[in-house]
């Protein structure tokens, strides 16, 4: 019953599942505080149960939606990632937040590439957009890690957003950008060195 | 079980997989589906939803749909769009929510402009009063409702419902009418 009929992909580090009643408390922690701003956040517990129920019955009504991310070792969640598109949205998006104190790990990158590869050679998507809002600068910055560039001649949600283009699924195909974004979880996984500066998503 | 294509034409999610479906003398009762956003929108965008959550914008009642949907998933009730038996047309909405906040379900139900007046929205309170108390244990749902909507408080009152305390949501407190426990009648299913 339930969610058992979304996807289930699995990545080195991550396990994507559909929400569960189970992860609503950790959805509900981070929607009531200020990392959900660009998300339409901060939300009163009403607000975050009716945006949680929504984020499964979008699976429902579109066949695709967000997942939950786990932890692969603990199955601790780490935040969300997936695609999103409601009535007003020009095009199909693909969305994503960390949570909090889980930020800084390369998780959103991992999620948001296995999430976009999911889309593209199992649903046959031929791209995607990202709605994001100008002052969010970690996304942004994901965004372009992923290989989006910005789109400024696309409608955008509201105006107040800016719209970044994935790359086609023929761009992204043996392509310096997909083995950047695979070097880039590589060194997350296995870091190399650790570079100081400030904690990207 | 019917399944939901994407534009590859591709099944990827199954439609009938946890919304339970039953039948009123006259109305089928199903889960929410893309296509009853249009009349939903009609309804929840005019001015005969003012007690109801509206009038609102098309994209807060997307939301709405889907959240009635994914409501089942959390908490294995939710609500139904309430159709007609003979041509499938939307007549309105009614079931069981608990959000976050809510001390218990809540009954809940409107029925669209064009349907009011025929006993449809009582035939469906009814049927679901007694499917909740049969299938999901929830024997005597409460309805928070404004009184002023007095047409919508002698209805709950005709079919027993009696004003009780306020309930406290995260609003804060607000009026409430109670259900008896449905007597078994033979008009479902």
């Amino acid at each position: 019953m339930s969610t058992d009929a979304i996807p289930v992909i699995e990545t080195e580090r991550l396990v994507l599942r559909g929400p569960e009643p189970a992860d609503y408390p950790n959805f509900k922690h981070t929607f009531s505080s200020y990392r959900s701003r660009f998300m339409g956040g901060p939300l009163n517990a009403y607000e975050s149960w009716m945006l949680y129920a929504a984020e499964i019955g979008h699976w429902r009504i579109r066949g695709y939606g967000m997942w939950m991310i786990h932890d692969r070792k603990t199955d601790a969640t780490l935040g969300m990632a997936g695609g999103w598109k409601p009535a007003q949205w020009p095009e199909a998006e693909i969305a994503w937040i960390i949570w909090p104190d889980t930020a800084g790990k390369g998780y959103a990158l991992e999620a948001t590439h296995a999430a976009r590869r999911y889309f593209y050679s199992t649903l046959g998507w031929e791209g995607a957009v990202s709605y994001l809002d100008p002052k969010n600068l970690d996304s942004i910055r994901l965004a372009e890690r992923l290989g989006a560039t910005r789109d400024d001649a696309a409608q955008t949600v509201d105006g107040s957003d800016v719209c970044y283009r994935h790359p086609s699924p023929a761009k992204l195909r043996n392509s310096q950008i997909s083995d950047g974004i695979e070097l880039e979880i590589q060194s997350y996984q296995n870091p190399l060195f650790k570079p100081k500066g400030f904690a990207i998503d | 079980m019917t399944g939901l294509t994407d534009t590859t034409g591709r099944t990827t999610m199954t439609k009938n997989d946890f919304i339970p479906t039953f039948d009123t003398a006259r109305i089928h009762l199903r889960g929410g589906l893309v296509e009853d956003l249009d009349a939903l929108d009609g309804f929840f965008s005019s001015q005969d939803s003012r007690y109801v959550g509206g009038p609102r914008p098309r994209g807060e009642t997307w939301d709405a749909l889907c959240s009635g949907i994914g409501h089942w998933a959390l908490r294995g009730f939710g609500l139904w769009i309430l159709t007609e038996k003979a041509e499938g047309k939307v007549l309105g909405v009614a079931g069981l929510q608990q959000p976050d906040g809510w001390p218990e379900p809540e009954l809940i139900w409107v029925m669209f402009g064009d349907y009011t007046g025929q006993g449809l929205a009582t035939e469906a309170v009814q049927g679901i009063r007694r499917y909740a108390a049969r299938e999901l244990g929830i024997k005597t749902p409460m309805s928070l409702i404004y009184p002023d909507y007095s047409k919508v408080v002698r209805m709950a009152e005709k079919m027993g419902a009696r004003r009780i305390k306020d309930v406290l949501i995260p609003d804060g407190p607000v009026p409430a009418w109670r259900f008896p426990e449905p007597e078994e009648g033979t008009n479902v299913d």
